[in-house]
């Protein structure tokens, strides 16, 4: 392959990231603002308040139609290095959005996230490896999709794959479920959310605990409150989010050794090479600037440099959303099944709705900030 | 509409496909020269583009991975092909890395009277994105299509 060198590489992603940055531009300048003034039913603003289209499903909803439509299903050679940087876009969100948190805060929210997700990523777990035993499903399937829908979706697949030795074939079955399980429960939650008036902790912790994919839950949030502030659903339900990511790596390698227990052949790796391989790095940069946040270094509450970082990460989100819409193939999420579609239904099912209960019951309306 | 027999035929191969057997049956009944193609699917990466959690080593062990796997799918189906064949017939294998259908449909441009491919296709991510109608679009050669589940 042609080496095209650093500044032919950066060349190379101007048109995509052209088109990604000027779609978001025209989404918030124009569109947001057209749809806020439109009356339906009586209510200003129909489309956003109730269909919760704001910037952010929007934003996705135009990255599906230029790969579906425009691009005809797949994202075309002069965009694709711009739409790469996708990840990136994204990554860079999340660990600005340690910013949001105090140590104490992560504290206080942390630990009963941590147990609610703990329960559910188990929980999860267990009921695929339940229900693969009385569908007679083979294990390797059973163990990416237990990884896929108790963890965080396409990223725990990944992870998992090469120590279960997954066909490929049922990989990609697998990633096309979650995916269409996702985009359904994307569009549908923050509706739900305001219909059962949920407070932005509780659709936080109830999001980021039943969504199976990471930066679903990301746009679900934000869908549902799109600003970024302590306090909001993005806040809460990243906090759920950074529990579930920590815990990647010892529910692979939970799920690689319920593997091997079952294929005496398959290669042994430690804990230790797992956590190290697996390990999210990004997630310390989310704890670095939560520490910043907790020494007073990024301004106080209401300070220009918090007000100006915010608006960057509504650009970044946007941008790295637009993204990942792109991303969404309907021929590959259509072409999803057999068992692993069974699987993935029933386990996400329950435990979106499991989570929703739970909430509701045990959550409180307000939080820790 | 009457048609030669083929003299040269290009087999898409897929590692459990039907379509083996049949691209061989018709190069022995035609005495023709088969050619087997095997797309080794090289987009994974792209498949994977949602996936922005994992640290480019645990995407590298993923992609790494999927390529043994590929490469093991196509010695199993060249071998299946050559156990079928025998000596009977004479057999080119080729080995491509790409997108299935571009990197096929370069290969039919390359002058075969036939080409042989399961219907839908199965090689790689083709499992679910199924180009078949991408594939025969203004195709240089005719296409037999044999259904991957007979």
């Amino acid at each position: 392959m042609e080496d095209k060198g650093l500044l032919g590489k950066i060349i190379a992603i101007i048109p995509g990231l052209a088109l990604m940055v000027g779609t978001l531009a025209v989404l918030r300048m124009y569109v947001v603002p057209w749809l806020g003034g439109i009356t339906l039913f009586g209510i200003k603003g129909w489309p956003v308040q109730v269909l919760s289209l704001n910037y952010i499903l929007l934003s996705i909803i135009a990255g599906m139609l230029f790969r579906n439509l425009l691009f005809g299903g797949k994202i075309p050679g002069w965009a694709d290095a711009g739409f790469r940087t996708t990840r990136l876009f994204i990554k860079t969100g999340v660990i600005m959005l340690g910013s949001l948190y105090t140590l104490q805060s992560l504290l206080k929210l942390g630990i009963s996230a941590a147990l609610l997700i703990m329960a559910f990523v188990f929980g999860t777990v267990f009921l695929i490896m339940w229900l693969s035993k009385l569908w007679k499903v083979d294990r390797s399937v059973a163990a990416v999709m237990a990884a896929a829908c108790g963890v965080c979706g396409v990223s725990a697949a990944v992870a998992a794959a090469p120590g279960v030795r997954a066909r490929p074939v049922d990989l990609a079955l697998a990633i096309a479920t979650i995916l269409g399980f996702g985009i359904v429960t994307m569009f549908i939650s923050p509706f739900i959310g305001k219909a059962l008036n949920l407070s932005d902790l509780q659709y936080g912790a109830w999001v980021g605990t039943g969504i199976l994919n990471s930066g679903q839950v990301l746009a679900t949030c934000l869908a549902f409150n799109p600003v970024i502030a302590p306090g909001t659903a993005v806040a809460y339900g990243e906090v759920w989010n950074v529990v579930r990511v920590i815990s990647i790596p010892f529910v692979v390698f939970a799920i690689t050794v319920w593997y091997w227990k079952g294929e005496g052949e398959a290669e042994r790796i430690s804990l230790k090479e797992i956590l190290i391989s697996k390990f999210p790095i990004f997630v310390l940069g989310f704890f670095g600037m939560t520490a910043l946040s907790s020494l007073g270094m990024l301004g106080a509450e209401g300070s220009e440099t918090l007000h100006f970082l915010r608006d960057c990460m509504q650009w970044i989100f946007g941008i790295g959303l637009v993204g990942q819409g792109a991303y969404i193939d309907f021929r590959e999420i259509k072409a999803a099944g057999g068992k692993p579609l069974r699987l993935g239904l029933t386990a996400g099912m329950a435990k979106y709705v499991l989570a929703l209960i739970v909430i509701m019951l045990f959550m409180p309306k307000t939080g820790a900030f | 509409m009457v048609t030669a027999a083929p003299k040269k035929i290009l087999l898409l191969l897929d590692e459990d496909s039907p379509v083996t057997a049949e691209a061989v049956r018709i190069a022995q009944e035609n005495s023709a020269q088969l050619t087997a193609l095997f797309v080794l699917d090289a987009t994974w990466n792209d498949y994977v583009g949602h996936d922005w959690l994992s640290g480019s080593g645990s995407r590298a062990d993923f992609i790494d991975y999927v390529q043994q796997e590929e490469e093991k799918s196509a010695e199993k189906a060249f071998s299946r092909l050559k156990n079928l064949a025998g000596e009977a017939i004479e057999i080119q294998c080729i080995t491509k890395v790409g997108n299935v259908v571009e990197q096929t449909r370069q290969e039919m441009e390359k002058g075969y009277d036939l080409l042989v491919a399961s219907n839908p296709l199965r090689r790689g991510l083709e499992r679910i994105r199924g180009n078949l109608a991408a594939l025969c679009e203004k195709a240089p050669c005719r296409i037999l299509l044999v259904p991957a589940d007979i």
